[in-house]
């Protein structure tokens, strides 16, 4: 008996140890049900606080590419703007521009403060948060595609779930068609996913369009996607399997929209 | 002594936090160099205090990472690890350790840390080749660095024989 109280003393740090992994594991299994809990909120804060710091010094080095990147959305979306229509008698043409056509859509620009793309489930922190509007489980965008879903806010900032998270699936279809597939990231490289559910009578071809199909109730309608590499399907299967590139390099993520959805929760209230 | 300790454990969280977690390299390769730290203290700290120094260690690059419990559950394995090492291969000073006891050390510390980070962060064992092959590479990638590290900073306390 001595001996057995002996031994226990001796390596009583045995139970430190298995006490501080028990306790680090519910932390990882916490991590991934929890929502906006203090905890997190708090860590969010220490670590946008780092790396807003950081992007400081980093952004002024990327000044040049950013605004040119952003006169080129500013030319695209003057292009929409209704001084760039002249007004038709054609009723059909006119109905797209009238006011029957109702706001769904409104956007809050954000910019990235950190962002991973070599892990298997990869996150992005943003510099907006509860104080600008952001809510959970709205979509995040940039001018070239789509980026992912808010996962977490905190008061000033926000945690993404990237589109590059293992079996993430995202709406979509070919641009020109109406069937609605899926892409999925496989979790080994940024620029790659596959897009799966297409049926295999529909002809398709390399270079071809991807976007989303709107039907998720984050997405809007018509955000590209990437576009088709290469043709994988095989004869007996019913459905395409393709290979695409994405349209957004996810190592280069400055500024990007998150997108609020007017009617979400009245969207929600009718799928439960 | 202590302070030293403090010093290199914040050093090396930034480094960990600010430079190499930034960093992408070719086929998703990650280098952990923090646990540099745990391999550094003294001969003389106390299991316990090796545990959650390692613990404590984890947790400030899970707060840089923007993760909770990853780094800190394999940093606290790791500390374990060396205890275990330090008694099963019955080294008794860190300070003239040989270069080959320093390096299966080095060696076995951040194989039990990839292997907790990678199979903790895949969650199954779907595409369990690409786990293993993430474990092998960032082992051997972190041990390299690690080592050179230890001859760049403190090449008295390695004997160069073998």
């Amino acid at each position: 008996m001595r001996g057995l109280t002996n031994f226990f003393r001796r390596q009583s740090y045995i139970f430190l140890f298995v006490f501080l992994e028990a306790f680090s594991f519910y932390l990882i299994i916490a991590n991934s049900s929890f929502q906006g809990t203090v905890f997190h909120s708090v860590i969010m804060e220490i670590n946008g606080g780092f790396f807003s710091m950081m992007k400081d010094t980093r952004s002024f080095f990327l000044l040049r590419s950013t605004n040119e990147a952003l006169a080129k959305e500013n030319a695209i979306l003057k292009e929409k703007l209704a001084s760039s229509h002249f007004k038709t008698l054609h009723p059909l043409d006119s109905s797209l521009y009238d006011t029957v056509y109702r706001q769904m859509y409104s956007y809050i620009p954000a910019t990235v403060i950190s962002n991973s793309t070599d892990n298997r489930e990869n996150y992005v922190l943003l510099d907006a948060g509860k104080s600008s509007g952001v809510e959970r489980d709205m979509a995040v965008i940039t001018s070239n595609g789509v980026v992912g879903i808010v996962k977490r806010v905190s008061p000033h900032f926000a945690t993404v779930i990237s589109v590059l998270t293992e079996n993430n699936r995202v709406s979509a279809k070919l641009s020109g068609h109406d069937y609605i597939g899926a892409v999925i990231w496989n979790g080994f490289r940024y620029d790659e996913a596959l897009m799966v559910d297409i049926p295999s009578h529909i002809s398709v071809h390399i270079g071809d369009k991807v976007e989303t199909s709107g039907y998720s109730l984050a997405f809007p309608a018509g955000i590209p996607v990437g576009t088709v590499t290469e043709i994988m399907t095989d004869n007996v299967s019913d459905f395409h399997k393709l290979k695409i590139k994405f349209s957004q390099n996810y190592k280069q993520l400055d500024k990007v929209y998150i997108v609020k959805n007017i009617y979400a929760k009245e969207l929600k209230e009718l799928r439960k | 002594m202590i302070l030293r300790n403090i010093l290199r454990f914040f050093i090396l969280a930034f480094v960990q936090g600010a430079i190499l977690s930034q960093i992408s390299l070719p086929f998703n390769l990650h280098i952990f160099l923090y646990i540099y730290f745990i391999l550094l203290l003294p001969y003389q700290t106390p299991p316990w205090l090796l545990l959650s120094l390692g613990f404590a260690s984890g947790a400030v690059v899970d707060i840089l990472a923007g993760v909770a419990g990853l780094f800190a559950f394999s940093a606290t394995l790791a500390a374990f690890t060396r205890i275990i090492f330090i008694r099963a291969a019955k080294i008794n000073d860190l300070k003239n350790i040989r270069f080959r006891h320093f390096f299966f050390y080095t060696f076995w510390v951040c194989l039990t840390h990839s292997a907790a980070i990678f199979m903790l962060d895949a969650f199954s064992f779907s595409n369990f080749g690409y786990t293993l092959f993430l474990i092998i590479s960032s082992t051997i990638l972190s041990t390299i660095l690690i080592v050179f590290c230890n001859a760049v900073f403190a090449p008295k306390n390695i004997h160069e024989t073998f």
